[in-house]
């Protein structure tokens, strides 16, 4: 076996480009023969056998290579040859996959870009030019963004899904409306410092809240019931009230069953009893039992309203949030300071017109301006 | 933990601002959320469970301090 080497073609260049090849590997070459052109940055030279025999080319067209570095073996025999072949088979693909030359400038922007072997590879190309290695980069730093946006999505929470589907059904289905009411709840603060003070049971607004709404299930039925198709509705048999309870554990929204109009008192302790179990999340399947209307109850101060959504399979939801002072006139127009309320209805506008709301909504802030609301359990 | 850490703690609250006579009246803090936290973290601390009758009673610090030490916690 004879090895064929590049010569050193002129004093400027090391590197030459192999234009062309015009022998296939195996064929029998006879010394002198021409048997590829090489081009240097100046000049195109032929490349001559030096040796008769079997030829196997190490380089191909388009290749890069060095002055005196390997470019073919020649073998006396056709076995010597095949014997090589079989040998040198695995190493020949790879060096065919990685072989690529770059163009001088091409050269110099992947040195100022810290181009890598392994990237520049993957352009899978034999010549390479400045503006592939333009495009290359472009291709790597979209990925690089690519890679850092995958980096910052995260899977939301599984009861953050659950929330976002309801949420989803509600927005596609449901026309929704939402009215705000403001109530004087300056009497009521002094009655719930008292109800605490004596009972030891602290309560707000969603007991409150609950007991008014079991009183207004026979006046205002519609906001009671559900819209099912073709402009029908169905209505509820008695008042089960839905009221979101967040104690950390997550949110949750445990219903009370009003077969009849039911008390503070009993409310109070139902929704203790719920409020414990929010916090350790021991809540049984009969305290999730789907309500025909719901309270968002957001006690955290400062927070005066919420827009709720309308819950599927319900009509309408009551906001209620913390009360906040403000200044106001008495019956003598001296100012005064009072405790205010604002209470909000989400409602299906499919099944209750924007007066109904006004309407329940009055009759919710009434009761609670004057106290109208059932304390203690009925005697018996 | 003594009581008024476990206050301080659940109410997150400087503890030099609890004493026996810290109740929702005067602590802001000490809302309906937070009572129910402080009764859950009493009864993990103290390990004992008290009955809907004896959390009525609570209406200050000194109530819990009481309460514990009625039931030998």
């Amino acid at each position: 076996m004879f090895e064929i080497k590049t010569p050193q073609i002129n004093a400027n260049d090391t590197t030459y480009l192999i234009n062309e090849i015009f022998f296939e590997n195996g064929d029998y070459v006879k010394k002198g023969d021409v048997i590829a052109s090489i081009g240097s940055s100046k000049t195109v030279n032929d490349l001559e056998s030096e040796f008769s025999g079997y030829i196997y080319f190490t380089k191909q067209p388009f290749d890069e290579i060095e002055a005196g570095e390997s470019f073919a073996f020649c073998f006396e025999t056709k076995e010597e040859y095949e014997k090589y072949l079989s040998n040198s088979n695995n190493t020949s693909k790879e060096q065919e996959i990685k072989s690529y030359v770059l163009t001088k400038p091409a050269q110099k922007f992947a040195l100022e870009n810290n181009i890598e072997e392994a990237q520049i590879l993957s352009l899978n190309k034999k010549i390479i030019k400045t503006q592939d290695l333009q495009e290359l980069l472009l291709r790597l730093e979209e990925a690089k963004k690519e890679q850092n946006n995958n980096d910052l999505i995260k899977n939301l929470p599984y009861n953050q899904i659950q929330s976002a589907n309801v949420v989803i059904k509600s927005h596609r289905e449901i026309p929704q409306a939402f009215h705000l009411i403001k109530a004087d709840c300056t009497k009521c603060e002094e009655f719930l410092k008292e109800y605490i003070e004596k009972t030891g049971l602290i309560i707000g607004y969603g007991e409150i809240t609950t007991v008014i709404l079991s009183e207004l299930f026979s006046e205002f039925p519609l906001m009671f019931s559900k819209y099912v198709k073709e402009n029908k509705v169905c209505y509820a048999a008695y008042p089960i009230i839905g009221i979101t309870m967040d104690t950390g554990a997550g949110l949750f929204m445990p219903s009370i069953s009003c077969k009849e109009a039911i008390s503070l008192d009993e409310t109070a302790e139902i929704m203790f009893d719920y409020k414990m179990k929010s916090v350790d999340n021991s809540f049984e399947a009969q305290d999730l039992k789907e309500g025909n209307i719901s309270i968002s109850y957001n006690p955290k101060k400062n927070i005066i309203s919420v827009v709720p959504i309308v819950f599927p399979n319900q009509s309408a939801m009551v906001s209620v949030c913390s009360p906040s002072l403000e200044l106001a006139f008495d019956e003598n127009k001296n100012i005064i300071e009072k405790s205010f309320l604002y209470i909000g209805l989400a409602f299906d506008h499919r099944v209750i017109n924007g007066s109904s709301a006004m309407e329940f909504l009055s009759r919710i802030s009434e009761k609670i301006e004057k106290l109208d609301f059932r304390i203690a359990k009925k005697a018996g | 933990m003594q009581v008024e850490e476990i206050v301080a703690k659940v109410f997150k609250i400087d503890k030099d601002r609890v004493n026996d006579e810290t109740s929702p009246k005067n602590c802001e803090q000490w809302t309906s959320l937070n009572h129910l936290i402080l009764i859950k973290e009493i009864g993990k601390n103290y390990n004992i469970k008290l009955s809907f009758g004896e959390i009525k009673t609570i209406k200050k610090v000194s109530d819990i301090k009481n309460l514990l030490k009625e039931k030998g916690a």
